[in-house]
C-alpha cells in the first residue's frame, strides 16, 4: 500500500474507531463463547415465515452459536450490503445475488470457502450453480437458488380467447395478447393480455436476456467484453419489447402485471421458476388456472433461456467467519431422513424449486415433485439449456443501462433503434473501463 | 504582561472550544476532506487497498458527453429543487399571512406542518397510491368527471412534475412557520400609523409586510433550495431509481446509486463536490439579491 493510502486509511480508522467503539457486539468472537451470526437474504414476508423455523432449529441445537435473520426487499439487497459494509455493521452470512459477484469481488466483500466447503460444492452441485457460486475461479459459498426463467400464463383467459395452448413464437405471443386484452370505455386496462413486469432493473432485464437466449445469445460476449445487443437476438428481443408498451405497444405500460397476474387479470407474463410457489400461496384456488410453459422464441424452433444464481457467502470482515461456515454446512449439507438437506426442503416447500443439491435431487420427495409437478419439472429441465445470467464487475451498471434506455423506450422517449443503439454503446464502453 | 494575559485567555478559549472542534473535526473535516480524496479514486468503498488513484478521470467522465450528469440528472435536480421551492413558498406566503388574521391560529399552523413532521417514506407512499392509474384517488376523481386516467409516474412527461409537486406540498409547513414567526416580529404600530395615513390591506402588505418579512424570505428560500438540490428519498419512494428511464432521476439519487448500487464511490464524490458547487453559487446569488434588495443579515 502507498504511503497516501496508509496515511489516508489510519486516519479514517482512527475517526471510525471513535465512533463506533460504543457500537461493539462484545461477541467474543471464535474463542469459544455464545456468538450471534446475522444472515442477511431476501428472503421476506412468507418466504422469511417459511426459512425462520429452520434458523430456529439450528439455534436450538447450537445455543452457542446463534443466527439471527434480516430480512431486506431484493431491489435494496445490494445497497443495504454496501450501506452496512461502509458502516462497519457487517452481516456474518449473506444470501448474494450472483450478478453482483464482481462488483463484491472488487471490494473484498466475500471470503474465500474454506478447502473442504470449496470440495464439497465442486463435487455435490451441477457445473451451472458451481460457476455461479465462483468468483474468479473460487467458490465463495454454497449454491441456493438456480432459477430458469419460462412464460406464464393464464389458461381460463387463454380458453376465453379461443386458445387451447400457449404459444411457441413471439409473433403468436403477440397476436394471442391482442385477442386476450380487454379496456373500459376510457381506456383502462382490465385484462392485460401479455405484459412485462416492472420496478427495477433485474424485473425488466432478465426477462430481456432469457429472451435473448431463446432467439440464440447471450447479452454479453463470452470474455464479458462487449455487448451482443447489434446482433440479430438483440435486434429481434428489443423489437419485441418496442411493442408491448409505448405509443406503439399492445397494452398500456400503467398496467401493474404483477399484481395483475396474482389477480387473474393478465394472460401471458415472463418469469423464473420460483414465481409458482409465491403464485400458489397469493391465488390459492385460483392457481388452477395458472400454466407454465418454455420460452417462446422467434421462430417456434428450440430455443434456449436464461438462468440466474443465488449463493450463501461469508463476509470477509466477520470476525465469526468459523461459525458461520459451521452454520451454512448445516444448512446445507445435513440432511434428514428424507435424504434432504434443510435448504433443499425449503426451497421445494417455499418455491416449488427443485434444488441443485445431488443428494436433494435423488430424495424420494423430489422425484415425486418432479413425477406429479409439471411446472417444477418444467423449471428443471430448462436448465439443460439454459445460458447463465454473465456477472462482470460492472453487471449493475450494465442493467441499469439497459432497464433505462428500455423504459425511456416504452415511455416514448427514445425509438427502439436508439434504445438498442444507446445500450449497445453506453454497456460497451462500460465494459472497456472495467 | 499584557500579551501574556491574552495568550493565556486564547488558549482558555481554545480549551473550551476544544470539544466542539473535535467534533467537528471528526464529524465534518474528515469525511469532507476524506470525500475530496476519494473523488480522485477508483474505489469500492470498503478495502484501502484497493483504491487507485485515477486523478480528474472521474470529473471528465461526469461531464463527458455520454454522461447523463448534466441532462437530464442535474437539469432534473434544479427542476425539483426551484418547483418544490416556489410552490412552497408561494403556497406558505399566501398562507401565513392569512391565519395571522385567523382565529385559531395555532391549529391552522400545526395542520400545515404535520406534513413536515411525518417521514418522507410514509408521505411518499401515499402519494404513490394516490397517483395511482388504475385505482388510485386522484385518477378516480379524473375518470369519474369523464376523463381519461393520467399516467402521473409512467409518462416521463409528467413524473417530475408529479414528484415536485408532492415536494413543495411537503415544504409548506415548515416555511409557515418561519413566515408567521417573521410576520409576528413586526411591530403592530406600523400596521395601526399606516391605516391611519389610510393605507389599504394590498399596500400595507407590499409596503410594511413583505420588506420586514425579508431577512425570514432570505432564510426560507436558502434553506429551501439547499433541501431540494440535496434532497432524494421522494424521489426514491416515489420512483425507485429515478425513472422511467432517467426522467425523475436527481443528484442525490444517483450518487447513492452510483456508490451503493455501483461500488462507484470516486465518481459518486466527484457528483458530490459539483453539487456542492452548484449549491454554493446558487447560495451566494440569492444573498446578492437580496443584498441589493437591503438586506444585510438573518
Amino acid at each position: 500500500m502507498k504511503t497516501w493510502k496508509k496515511v489516508l486509511s489510519g486516519t479514517v480508522l482512527a475517526a471510525l474507531a471513535a465512533t463506533t467503539a460504543a457500537c461493539g457486539s462484545g461477541d467474543g468472537g471464535s474463542s469459544g463463547k455464545k456468538v450471534t451470526l446475522t444472515l442477511l437474504s431476501h428472503y421476506n414476508g412468507n418466504n422469511e415465515t417459511a426459512l425462520k423455523p429452520i434458523i430456529e432449529k439450528w439455534n436450538s441445537e447450537n445455543p452457542d452459536i446463534q443466527v439471527k435473520l434480516t430480512p431486506v426487499d431484493f431491489g435494496e439487497l445490494l445497497k443495504t450490503i454496501m450501506t452496512k459494509q461502509s458502516a462497519g455493521q457487517v452481516a456474518d452470512i449473506m444470501h448474494v445475488y450472483t450478478l453482483w459477484g464482481g462488483q463484491l469481488a472488487k471490494s473484498n466483500v466475500l471470503a474465500e470457502a474454506p478447502q473442504s466447503v470449496a470440495d464439497d460444492v465442486a463435487q455435490n452441485y451441477p457445473e451451472a450453480a458451481v460457476k455461479g457460486a465462483s468468483l474468479n475461479g473460487k467458490v465463495f459459498g454454497y449454491p441456493t437458488e438456480v432459477q430458469a426463467y419460462g412464460l406464464f400464463y393464464n389458461k381460463k383467459l387463454l380458453k376465453e380467447a379461443g386458445y387451447d395452448a400457449p404459444p411457441k413464437t413471439w409473433d403468436e405471443m403477440l397476436e394471442m395478447a391482442q385477442k386476450i386484452e380487454k379496456r373500459d370505455s376510457s381506456g383502462k386496462v382490465l385484462v392485460q393480455g401479455f405484459g412485462f413486469q416492472r420496478g427495477y432493473a433485474g424485473l425488466v432485464d432478465q426477462p430481456f436476456m432469457a429472451m435473448m437466449a431463446a432467439a440464440g445469445s447471450p447479452l454479453l460476449s463470452d470474455d464479458l467484453a462487449k455487448s451482443n445487443l447489434d446482433g440479430d437476438a438483440g435486434r429481434k428481443t428489443m423489437d419485441f419489447y418496442s411493442k408491448v408498451y409505448g405509443k406503439n405497444g399492445i397494452t398500456d405500460i400503467a398496467f401493474n402485471t404483477t399484481k395483475g397476474f396474482g389477480a387473474g387479470q393478465v394472460g401471458m407474463t415472463i418469469g423464473a421458476g420460483w414465481w409458482d410457489g409465491s403464485l400458489k400461496t397469493l391465488m390459492k384456488d385460483a392457481y388452477a388456472d395458472v400454466g407454465e410453459a418454455p420460452m417462446p422464441t422467434p421462430d417456434g424452433g428450440a430455443g434456449g433461456t436464461m438462468a440466474y444464481t443465488w449463493a450463501y457467502g461469508v463476509n470477509s470482515k466477520s470476525k465469526h467467519q468459523e461459525e458461520a461456515w459451521k452454520f451454512l454446512q448445516w444448512l446445507n449439507t445435513q440432511t434428514d431422513d428424507s435424504g434432504m438437506t434443510p435448504e433443499g426442503k425449503f426451497l421445494l416447500d417455499t418455491f416449488n424449486v427443485i434444488p441443485s443439491r445431488k443428494s436433494d435431487l435423488q430424495s424420494a420427495k423430489v422425484q415425486e415433485v418432479l413425477q406429479s409437478s409439471p411446472s417444477a419439472k418444467l423449471f428443471a429441465d430448462a436448465l439443460n439449456n439454459a445460458l447463465d445470467e454473465q456477472s462482470p464487475a460492472a453487471g449493475m451498471e450494465v442493467q441499469d443501462i439497459l432497464y433505462k434506455q428500455i423504459e425511456s423506450m416504452w415511455t416514448d422517449q427514445i425509438q427502439a433503434d436508439a434504445a438498442l443503439k444507446n445500450a449497445h454503446e453506453q454497456i460497451g464502453a462500460k465494459l472497456a473501463e472495467k | 504582561m499584557r500579551r501574556f494575559k491574552f495568550k493565556r485567555e486564547t488558549l482558555l478559549a481554545y480549551s473550551f472550544l476544544s470539544p466542539v472542534l473535535l467534533f467537528y473535526m471528526i464529524f465534518l473535516m474528515i469525511p469532507v476532506v476524506f470525500s475530496v480524496i476519494i473523488s480522485f479514486t477508483d474505489w469500492g468503498g470498503f478495502d484501502f487497498a484497493s483504491m487507485k488513484w485515477v486523478g480528474l478521470k472521474n470529473y471528465r467522465s461526469i461531464f463527458s458527453g455520454q454522461s447523463s450528469f448534466l441532462h437530464p440528472i442535474l437539469t432534473n435536480t434544479f427542476v425539483f429543487a426551484f418547483g418544490g421551492v416556489a410552490i412552497s413558498f408561494v403556497a406558505a406566503l399566501v398562507i401565513s399571512y392569512l391565519i395571522s388574521r385567523m382565529r385559531f391560529e395555532g391549529l391552522w399552523r400545526t395542520m400545515f406542518f404535520m406534513p413536515a413532521v411525518t417521514t418522507v417514506v410514509a408521505i411518499g407512499n401515499v402519494w404513490y397510491y394516490m397517483y395511482n392509474p388504475t385505482n388510485g384517488l386522484i385518477n378516480g376523481v379524473i375518470t369519474a368527471l369523464g376523463f381519461r386516467p393520467v399516467n402521473f409516474l409512467d409518462d416521463p412527461n409528467h413524473a417530475l412534475l408529479s414528484i415536485t409537486a408532492v415536494s413543495g406540498w411537503m415544504g409548506i409547513g415548515s416555511a409557515v412557520l418561519l413566515l408567521s414567526a417573521g410576520l409576528k416580529g413586526i411591530p403592530h404600530d406600523y400596521y395601526e400609523a399606516a391605516e391611519l395615513e389610510g393605507a389599504g390591506q394590498f399596500r400595507q402588505y407590499t409596503r410594511i409586510t413583505f420588506p420586514l418579512l425579508k431577512p425570514t424570505i432570505l432564510f426560507v428560500l436558502i434553506t429551501s433550495f439547499i433541501g431540494g438540490l440535496q434532497s432524494f428519498t421522494l424521489t426514491m419512494v416515489m420512483a425507485k431509481s429515478g425513472g422511467p428511464g432517467n426522467s425523475t432521476n436527481v443528484g442525490a439519487l444517483e450518487m447513492y446509486n452510483q456508490a451503493f448500487s455501483f461500488g462507484n464511490w470516486g465518481v459518486a464524490s466527484a457528483m458530490a463536490f459539483v453539487l456542492f458547487v452548484v449549491i454554493f453559487i446558487i447560495t451566494m446569488a440569492q444573498l446578492l439579491i437580496f443584498r441589493k434588495g437591503g438586506v444585510e443579515s438573518y
